[in-house]
């Protein structure tokens, strides 16, 4: 379980993430919505290490991650894919999966092997693009790499940072049907989107941020006929 | 190891000794006659330029950070060795590759502490704030060394403003096989584990803190290598030229080897090991012709860096790896398909 207690974050003198609680429980797909600069981001990079928080906790199965070197957090399971598809663009997309291996040691080549297999059965596309350089595939494909290589280190949770930013509605459609088919196998997700109605949809519970307070929270499906996110976010 | 691995390092041993017979022939039978001290003077500043350009080309290429003090490292390099080389033939005799390895191994490792020691604190910036860094810093040494007088710490060695009287044991013979490790341990660093790390973190440090790679360290790590080289390489100057002046290393020197790392193509080491023998050598034998070239070398690469960013940004490489082995296993390949 992810928990995140009253979590405070600062960018020089201003105050970003107000005392905010986040809870993930096991299997749950959760999401953060909020408009832009509301801090969704920055609770996310604050779990994976990425950003210095200035109090508060984050705890993952009882590991205290805000102690954790940023490269280390990832050996608990932890993966991060990060906003705005950020694929290493002159390596190729075989080289890219690799990467997400990098915390195995020469040791676990069989491991590597079994993982890498898994992804391009899961992205097939990627297997058929393995020796092309990451820069020139989509923007979707770019998407699907990320996800492959966060995928690579055998997550327990994956945090996703807008999956959906810049893709076309059908490819939003596939992200979101990898998200579930993700969480389907056991993987925990914290989801955060601007697309808020795809993400209450798939999502079992969220959190409302704005300007870096949690505003509402509860049953996903509840906050999509909630009528103050409605109004706020789903534009109807 | 497959037997493809295998035939491509034999191609590569074959032809780094082909190179080595070469320059033996042309400078130890005295087919040069005469001018044979000068063109080995010329192949030896070249090869000590090979490794320092190619320890830079690691941070510019494949780090993709600039340095523009690299001179300073190189100074340190020299003068560190110098030091002990002098001080340890004062009391007892050693043999010239003796000598020669105690300073290129004193030159690295002095080279390497500062490395750390800047590298710690500096490379927690990046970009034109760390380039300024690199810069202060070759500065600081140099401004130091131009300053600080030591006394003579032996009878025939002067130190202060200069330092004279260096034991000559760079030979090129040494040198070239030093030159060929050390290009053979950069190669094989940016091919493995730690290299990849390096590249993922400069196409993105984000995507590469999130699976798991320790930035700072990898940076860091990179960095003290590549101070390590330059320190050896400024070894072999100083222990090529035997008199080492402060205003060597200066600002001019530091971008020189910048401009031939991005001539021969920033994140090609073969573009570095092309680009840097011939840039050095190029105005030493262009100034044997016209004698006041010397003073107008670096208005020239000036404008021939920017008409190479204009026509070929990349440089003449650009990131790509010349491999000899393959060129000839992929010709005999062709051959057989024509054949067939």
């Amino acid at each position: 379980m992810l928990k995140v207690e009253n979590l405070n974050v600062h960018y020089g003198v201003i105050h970003a993430i107000e005392d905010v609680s986040v809870e993930v429980n096991d299997g749950e797909i959760v999401t953060l919505i909020g408009a832009n600069g509301a801090g969704k981001t920055t609770i996310l990079h604050t779990i994976t290490g990425l950003k210095k928080a200035t109090s508060g906790k984050v705890v993952y199965d009882d590991v205290d991650l805000l102690k954790e070197e940023p490269s280390k957090i990832i050996t608990h399971g932890v993966a991060h894919v990060p906003e705005g598809r950020h694929v290493f663009v002159d390596m190729t997309v075989r080289e890219n999966i690799e990467m997400g291996a990098y915390m195995f040691s020469k040791k676990d080549k069989d491991k590597i092997i079994a993982r890498m297999d898994e992804v391009f059965l899961k992205f097939p596309r990627l297997k058929e693009r393995q020796s092309q350089l990451a820069g020139t595939l989509s923007g979707g494909e770019q998407q699907m790499l990320a996800v492959g290589r966060a995928l690579m280190a055998d997550p327990k949770i994956i945090l996703m940072d807008e999956p959906s930013m810049g893709l076309s509605p059908l490819l939003v459609q596939e992200i979101f049907a990898i998200i579930k088919e993700v969480n389907q196998q056991g993987i925990t997700v914290l989801l955060v989107e601007q697309n808020a109605k795809m993400a209450l949809k798939v999502a079992n519970r969220a959190y409302v941020l704005e300007t870096g307070k949690i505003k509402l929270s509860g049953d996903a499906d509840e906050l999509l006929h909630n009528d103050e996110v409605r109004k706020a976010y789903l534009g109807a | 190891m497959p037997k493809i691995m295998k035939k491509k390092y034999l191609i590569n041993i074959i032809a780094v000794a082909v190179v080595f017979l070469i320059l033996c022939l042309l400078f130890d039978t005295g087919l040069l006659g005469r001018k044979a001290a000068y063109f080995n003077g010329l192949v030896t500043i070249g090869m000590f330029y090979t490794i320092i350009v190619c320890s830079l080309n690691l941070l510019t290429g494949y780090m993709g950070e600039f340095s523009l003090g690299h001179a300073g490292f190189m100074s340190i390099g020299a003068y560190a060795s110098a030091i002990a080389t002098t001080i340890i033939s004062d009391h007892v005799q050693l043999s010239s590759i003796a000598l020669y390895l105690i300073a290129i191994i004193i030159g690295g490792l002095a080279a390497a502490i500062i490395g750390v020691l800047v590298g710690i604190p500096a490379l927690r910036l990046s970009g034109d704030y760390l380039c300024i860094v690199t810069v202060a810093v070759a500065e600081i040494v140099r401004v130091v060394l131009s300053n600080v007088g030591i006394k003579p710490i032996t009878g025939n060695a002067t130190f202060g403003k200069s330092f004279a009287g260096i034991a000559r044991v760079s030979d090129y013979h040494y040198v070239y096989i030093t030159m060929v490790i050390c290009i053979a341990i950069m190669y094989c660093y940016i091919r493995s584990r730690y290299g990849r790390a390096l590249i993922s973190i400069r196409e993105d440090r984000i995507a590469a803190a999130a699976s798991g790679i320790n930035v700072t360290r990898t940076k860091v790590l990179t960095f003290t290598i590549s101070a390590a080289f330059a320190g050896v390489a400024g070894a072999i100057y100083a222990h090529y030229i035997t008199t080492l002046v402060p205003t060597y290393f200066n600002f001019s020197k530091s971008s020189e080897f910048l401009a031939i790392v991005i001539l021969g193509g920033s994140g090609s080491m073969t573009g570095s090991i092309i680009a840097a023998p011939i840039l050095s050598a190029l105005p030493q034998l262009i100034s044997y012709v016209f004698p006041d070239f010397a003073s107008y070398r670096m208005l020239i690469y000036a404008v021939v860096l920017v008409v190479v960013m204009i026509f070929k940004p990349t440089g003449l490489f650009g990131g790509k790896e010349f491999s000899l082995p393959d060129l000839i296993l992929d010709g005999k390949r062709k051959k057989k398909e024509k054949v067939s």
